[in-house]
């Protein structure tokens, strides 16, 4: 296996965000442009021309860096909205 | 926890962010580079944690991000260690205990020898204590490899050590060796006679062709058990002869006791000497003017004790006592009461082996001094092997 295979998919779909789920339990968002809101039943992320919401309970920002925005807790549904 | 541990050390505030949009801080906070975490919405606002360090630059976003924040808590060692500032003396005594650990950490304290069977703890301590492995030297001048070498010389019945240091402890394993099985030597010819006149009352004859019976009196050098035996051809077979013949045996002694007796013993008085010692060494705590001319020094060490682990602490006692020679005249009960123990001690140490059935004791007072004439019978195996040689060829 070369290292070609290991190389994110964003590199092929322009900047569109990554998203990586651990079951409904844990949700990493690479591309993340910034937070818009930040409540226990949802946050919303704004990923370039679009916004993610993420909907659930006790939902918390386990850490935030310049583009990738890890959340934990319950996720009960998530939705776009371009 | 390794970062729990740096944020510790750093220092760190919990922090509440009101204001109309507090998602903005975390947005403008992370595009600069301020490391938040444990961010969590509340009732009155979002809350996160910052370092110390970062907390300045947190409120410059804040004002960009138009909200306020609130510091809730204060958590680290520059907190810790400014609360002391002005106690000087608590953080000099941590120094100093620190340190203090650190020094005394380089020296062994305790020496622990394993389980052994046949060999005493006292001479392993001894021939410890001779290479260097003692409480109180330096846990790096130790040289384990050269003690084992010295220990395994000096004690035959080991086969194998190892003197291990586990930070200040000194564990030493021991392995002593099996004995060898005793072994049964060749079968010479022998017969079994008796070892002393006696009348039989038992016997338990392994191999050979028994010569007496029970209740029969044999004399010293008698046949008790014939290693020649006939087999079924005609035939002259020679064996060692085995078994156990037991036999009531009779014993005489004469005791003696002078009445004028010279005892040697030791005096009343007593001095005492009282040493600290401290891994090792010996600090005396008192002094002691009595002199004697012939004295014995018994010695004590209590050591103290933290979950069963003896420390290198302790008071030593040292109790001396003068030794007196003194001449007394025995009374007759006392004359009596110092022979039957000596006919006692004589049964126990020459006729240990046998069983006594019955003991007569005869005293008798003389200008002198008294005498005791004992007359014991005992009960025991009186066959002895003898061997006996047979010319040509024998199987």
């Amino acid at each position: 296996m070369t290292k070609e295979n290991y190389r994110s998919p964003r590199v092929g779909i322009g900047n569109a965000p990554l998203m990586e789920a651990v079951g409904n339990r844990q949700i990493t968002v690479e591309g993340a442009a910034g937070i818009l809101l930040y409540e226990s039943r949802c946050v919303k992320i704004s990923a370039g021309k679009m916004v993610i919401a993420f909907h659930g309970r006790g939902l918390r920002l386990r850490c935030i860096s310049g583009s990738c925005v890890e959340i934990i807790g319950f996720i009960s549904n998530i939705e776009y909205l371009c | 926890m390794l970062v729990d541990l740096i944020r510790f050390i750093k220092g760190y505030v919990v922090f509440r962010v009101v204001g109309k949009s507090p998602e903005r801080l975390l947005n403008i906070t992370s595009h600069r580079g301020v490391m938040l975490w444990n961010a969590q919405p509340g009732a009155d606002g979002l809350e996160a944690s910052v370092c110390i360090a970062e907390y300045r630059s947190v409120r410059q976003c804040a004002r960009k991000a138009g909200v306020r924040t609130v510091i809730l808590q204060k958590h680290g060692l520059p907190f810790w260690a400014a609360r002391y500032r002005g106690r000087t003396g608590i953080l000099i005594g941590a120094a100093i205990g620190a340190a203090l650990l650190v020094f005394l950490s380089q020296f062994i304290w305790t020496v622990s020898i394993g389980e052994t069977a046949h060999v005493s703890e006292a001479r392993l301590r001894g021939l410890l204590a001779d290479s260097g492995v003692r409480a109180g030297v330096l846990r790096h001048a130790v040289d384990t490899a050269q003690a084992q070498r010295h220990i395994l010389l000096q004690v035959e019945e080991l086969s194998w050590l190892s003197v291990n240091i586990v930070g200040s402890h000194v564990r030493v394993e021991v392995k002593e060796k099996v004995p060898k099985p005793g072994l049964e030597p060749n079968a010479r010819p022998c017969n079994l006679k008796a070892a002393a006149d006696g009348v039989i009352t038992d016997m338990q004859i392994g191999d050979g062709i028994t010569q007496v019976k029970t209740g029969s009196g044999v004399r010293k050098g008698d046949l008790l058990v014939s290693g020649v035996q006939l087999t079924a051809q005609n035939k002259v077979r020679y064996i060692c002869a085995k078994g156990k013949v037991m036999a009531d045996v009779r014993a005489d002694k004469d005791f003696f006791v002078p009445q004028k007796d010279w005892r040697t013993t030791v005096t009343e008085t007593a001095t005492r000497h009282f040493c600290l010692d401290v891994m090792g060494a010996r600090l005396p705590c008192s002094l002691s003017l009595t002199h004697f001319d012939s004295a014995v020094c018994s010695e004590q060490t209590n050591r103290l004790t933290v979950n069963d682990v003896a420390l290198p602490l302790g008071v030593v006692t040292e109790t001396t006592r003068g030794i007196q020679t003194v001449s007394s005249v025995l009374t007759e009960n006392e004359a009596k009461k110092r022979l039957q123990k000596e006919v006692l001690l004589w049964e126990l140490f020459e006729k240990g082996e046998g069983r006594r059935v019955s003991k007569q004791l005869a005293f008798d007072a003389g200008p002198a001094g008294f005498s005791c004439h004992a007359r014991c019978v005992f009960n025991g195996n009186i066959a002895e092997s003898v061997d006996f040689s047979v010319e040509g060829e024998y199987n």
